[in-house]
């Protein structure tokens, strides 16, 4: 028998009731995240991908137990995370922590960084007495910050210095299994790429699982082993995150692979965009075919009345399309005659 | 290795402060919180070293009645022939303890309740909100006569009711400072990293909700000595012979028109004890939100 | 050609509590009619300021300039009035979060005809035609429907076409556009973008595109501006720059973005952060975190940058010199 997977999701719905309802006459119920399977290894990086609102920060919230499952199953290390005590849960929120998008609002503004460090481990009891101090400059140290941080206060920091101490609180914890919800999608250019190569190293060290939420396609890539494309509560592709981009067979990610610029001007022009019609259905009572029907360029009937499942294209891939065969000469993403650019630029 | 090395921000601007002390900057840099806060110490040192600083003691008879101001007593004496200075300086030690203790009884009660619904919810929540809205109904003067028609009038009375007549005021402020505080990334971190609801109340919500509530405790320090001093007024507080400005006020009543500084002079001091306090109040809420202070 | 939009040594300063900020220093740059110009730079680098200078959007006495000529009249000796009628007419604007700069309380429809009424003193008939018909140039579905819906009733796609529609309902020859697609998704992103292309050909306006997004920025841009800590510290035509950028930070900029369609490494990143506006380094102010800075980079500031005329690509950085004097 093969070990299970570090952290393992079945068929996982959160829906949330609408409540109020005068604003609209009848109520409904968001489903934010609308049955999803994946599973992670320790130590890699499962990158999540879709547009705003498509339920990428429920789903992490949900995998770290911020948000309560309507139904299925979050598993860490072969066990399932509702089935258990109070204290044993309580034990494996360690486990798994959180690093938020926002670095100004994730940081208690009335704790120096010392005391926001030092916190877990004093709660979890992973360090003794002096142990606790020599740990917290461990981890400013980890996270490329000076000593002299741990008698400040947040607001004393960049954004991105700030992201480095959510970075470093994360860590305090000894966690496995980190959710990365945009963890760069505040900051600046030259700052984000900073940030990347840090959760890398970090990775390569320590031998921390990430599950990175993005909706920068580059940024996602860089980070990920593997990626899942999320549209409406529900994962519609996923595959290995060096060809994922490459070889996308569901028409929502190639229309988003195509919408996705390129910081290169001559292929900019080379591009053909798969403009979509419309806006984002609303996750209120969504469509029961593919989710993506409505917007799709090439839908046939069949995508309005079934709704596809995620199935194998190949190793490492797999894509929840009923013409997942044909995409790519349907929707073709670079002009004829465009140079196939892979490889490093020059 | 170490490539991405990140400086901190240098320069004069950056120095090393807690945003409590920045906030405590801002405040005694603000005019009105200065003059607020000079008004109010002096009324503190009166009150503080009162025996010493009185001419008489505040019950002593040392002339005769209804004497108008003059050099022997500044402030002229009262119907029964007491010293009013004395009596007015002696009265700040009652109505400053009446200030504070019956905001503390509004204030340690209101913020746990706000505090423990805001961040419980659910049915908890149902069941204190409701029980605000339904002391909020009354307005909370008419809240306090009924507390003091219970339990009979005395000055402690008094400090029970006004201070629990304020009660659902600290609540519902609370309970609203942690709705928003609740949801915060860096509260629902400090869930994950391990903390208990406890915790997670008294360090990391409360010490980043409580900017309003000590605003409005401030004020209502001022509030409730003036409430204080009309129920005293009314002859529901402080008993003859205390020296306490509601009662003075109202012993000077029926002679207004014949000794007018019997009235006159505690309704001074209450007004400017109450002035004080409001200015002060007006200086932290600028300090604590630096939004409001005008350009 | 003459330019449609020509600024030279733009100097804005506010006047805050820890003393004056200089958030734009000596930019010098032209537009001409039909061209796009993107600005891009990092957050506080003063690219929106730039723009709200020409607009008269600024705290009174905060920007000072020695010329800004627009369409041949000088700006600068514009008064109140005359400048509102060229915002709006003239010159159209399109912010990054269409909900502060779209009135709630007006629906879409009135806004556009109060355009039309206010600019071009149209009748109230005539306008509502102009608005119907400016809103299908903007692509909204059923537009005739969409005029008395509120800004709220709109999805950020739509809002931000109507917010286009406003923008462009003069045929204004400049738009200045502030990072209009920000915070929208790739998808409706693209959308806008080929909008605001579309539009541009059809009427022929110059505009200045203002963009954190280098990708976003290399679609759209015929020429680019770069600016650092207030200052354009590279411009040139799009290409140009991004085959062979002169000055390290631009260099550091594209080599930091994420590439998702290559096989490359990690991208490389710029050591330490932009600095405090109010404690700038002596001469460049990028010195700090560049790899090439040398004794020569804080002695002065870097050599002011040509705007017009040959040669178009240019840089304001010592290596340029040196390059030149090498080859
Ligand atoms: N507490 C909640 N109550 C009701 N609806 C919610 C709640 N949280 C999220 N939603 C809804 O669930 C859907 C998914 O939201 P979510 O935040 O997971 O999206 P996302 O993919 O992270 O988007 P973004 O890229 O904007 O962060 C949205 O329609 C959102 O409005
Ligand atoms: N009204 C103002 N008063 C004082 N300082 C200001 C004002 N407006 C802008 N600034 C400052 O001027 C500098 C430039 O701001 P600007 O808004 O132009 O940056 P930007 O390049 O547009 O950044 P972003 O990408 O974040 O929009 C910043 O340091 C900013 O804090
Ligand atoms: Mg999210
Ligand atoms: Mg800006």
């Amino acid at each position: 028998m093969t070990a299970p997977p570090l952290l393992e999701v079945a068929d996982l719905r959160l829906h949330f009731p609408l409540g109020g309802g005068f604003a609209f006459g009848r109520r409904g119920t968001v489903k934010a995240v609308d049955g999803v399977d994946f599973r992670l290894e320790a130590g890699r990086t499962l990158g999540l991908v879709g547009e705003s609102g498509c339920g990428k920060s429920t789903l992490g919230r949900a995998v770290v137990g911020l948000e309560t499952p309507t139904s299925g199953s979050v598993t860490l290390g072969g066990r399932n995370l509702a089935a258990r005590s109070r204290a044993e849960r309580d034990a494996d929120r360690r486990r798994m922590q959180m690093i938020f998008q926002d670095p100004f609002s994730s940081l208690n503004p009335r704790m120096t960084v010392g005391q926001t460090l030092a916190e877990p481990i004093r709660l979890h009891g992973l360090r003794e007495g002096p142990g606790v101090a020599a740990r917290v400059r461990e981890l400013l140290g980890l996270v490329d910050l000076p000593e002299g941080a741990r008698d400040r206060y947040p607001h004393e920091f960049s954004g991105g210095q700030r992201q480095r101490i959510g970075i470093a609180r994360a860590l305090a914890c000894e966690p496995e299994l980190v959710v990365c919800d945009e963890p760069v999608s505040a900051l600046d250019v030259s700052i984000q790429a900073q940030i990347m190569r840090l959760l890398k190293r970090l990775q390569d060290e320590l031998g921390v699982a990430y599950l990175f939420i993005g909706h920068e396609l580059g940024v996602v890539r860089q980070v990920s082993d593997e990626i899942a494309v999320m549209y409406l509560g529900q994962i519609v592709e996923r595959g290995a995150g060096r060809t994922l981009f490459r070889e996308a067979r569901h028409a929502y990610t190639r229309a988003l692979i195509s919408a996705a610029p390129i910081p290169d001007p001559r292929l900019e022009r080379l591009r053909r965009r798969i403009i979509l019609k419309g806006d984002p259905p609303s996750p209120i009572d969504p469509p029961s075919g593919c989710p993506f029907a409505g917007r799709c360029p090439v839908a046939i009937p069949r995508c309005h009345a079934e709704r596809p499942p995620l199935e194998r294209f190949g190793p490492d891939h797999a894509v929840a399309c009923w013409r997942a065969g044909e995409t790519p000469e349907l929707l073709p993403i670079l002009a004829q005659g465009a140079p196939a650019r892979d490889g490093t630029s020059g | 290795m170490a490539t991405e090395t990140a400086e901190l921000p240098a320069g004069p601007a950056v120095a090393r402060r807690s945003p409590g002390r920045i906030a405590l900057r801002r405040f005694l840099r603000h005019r009105s919180a200065q003059v607020g806060l000079v008004l109010l110490t002096a009324w503190v040192v009166l009150a503080v070293f009162a025996p010493w600083i009185a001419p008489y003691e505040p019950n002593e008879l040392v002339s005769r009645a209804r004497q108008a101001p003059s050099a022997d007593h500044w402030l002229g004496t009262d119907h029964l022939g007491r010293d009013l200075l004395s009596r007015v300086i002696h009265g700040a030690r009652i109505s400053l303890v009446l200030g504070f203790v019956s905001v503390i009884f509004g204030l340690v009660p209101g913020a746990t309740l706000g505090l423990v619904a805001g961040y419980a919810g659910g049915r908890v929540d149902a069941v204190i909100s409701r029980l605000i809205d339904a002391m909020l109904a009354f307005p909370s003067i008419i809240l306090a006569l009924i507390i003091i028609a219970t339990l009979g009038p005395g000055i402690l009375n008094v400090m029970i009711a006004v201070g629990v007549a304020s009660v659902p005021e600290y609540a519902r402020l609370m309970r609203g400072q942690v709705l928003a505080a609740r949801t915060q990334p860096y509260v629902e971190a400090a869930w994950l990293v391990g903390n208990d609801p406890a915790r997670i109340m008294g360090r990391h919500i409360f010490p980043n909700a409580n900017g309003p509530l000590i605003v409005f405790a401030t004020l209502q320090v001022g509030n409730a000595i003036l409430v204080g001093a009309g129920l005293s007024f009314l002859g529901l507080g402080a008993q003859p012979p205390t020296a306490e400005w509601g009662l003075m006020s109202a012993e000077g009543r029926d002679v207004l028109a014949r000794a007018w500084w019997i009235s006159t002079f505690p309704g001074l001091a209450i007004l400017s004890v109450v002035v004080a306090f409001n200015l002060v109040g007006d200086g932290l809420r600028d300090a604590v939100d630096p939004r409001t202070r005008p350009a | 050609m003459s330019a449609l939009l020509s600024i030279r040594d733009l100097e804005v300063t506010f006047a805050t509590e820890a003393g004056p900020l200089p958030a734009v220093q000596g930019v010098s740059l032209d537009v001409a009619p039909g061209e796009t110009l993107a600005i891009v730079g990092e957050s506080g680098s003063g690219k929106s300021v730039t723009m709200l200078s020409l607009l008269g959007l600024l705290p009174a006495g905060a920007a000072r300039a020695r010329q800004v000529v627009f369409d041949g009249q000088d700006i600068t000796a514009l008064d109140e009035a005359r400048l509102r009628g060229l915002r709006g007419r003239e010159i159209g604007i399109v912010f990054q979060d269409p909900m502060t700069s779209l009135n709630p309380v007006l629906t879409v429809g009135r806004q556009l005809t109060e355009m039309f009424e206010l600019h071009q003193g149209l009748s109230r008939g005539a306008a509502r035609a102009a608005a119907v018909e400016t809103l299908s140039l903007v692509g909204m579905p059923s537009p005739k429907e969409r005029m008395a819906t509120y800004p709220h009733q709109l999805s950020g796609g739509m809002r931000q076409r109507a917010m286009i529609a406003i923008a462009v309902a003069c045929r204004p020859k400049l738009l200045i556009a502030d990072e209009p697609t920000t915070a929208l998704d790739v998808t409706i992103q693209a959308q806008i973008l080929d909008l605001i292309a579309r539009i541009q050909e059809e009427l022929g306006m110059g505009v200045i595109m203002i963009s954190h997004d280098l990708g976003v920025v290399a679609g759209v841009a015929d020429r680019i501006a770069v600016m650092y800590a207030g200052r354009i510290v590279e411009i040139g035509p799009i290409d140009a720059v991004f085959d062979a950028p002169r000055m390290p930070y631009t260099s550091g900029l594209l080599a930091s973005v994420p590439r998702y369609d290559l096989d490359a490494d990690m991208p490389r990143s710029i050591p330490g952060t932009p600095p405090d506006p109010l404690a700038r380094p002596s001469g460049c102010a990028f010195r700090p975190r560049c790899a090439e800075a040398r004794a020569a980079c804080a002695a002065s500031p870097p050599p002011a940058l040509r705007p017009a005329g040959p040669p178009p690509h240019e840089a304001a950085c010592i290596l340029v010199g040196e390059e030149r004097e090498r080859t």
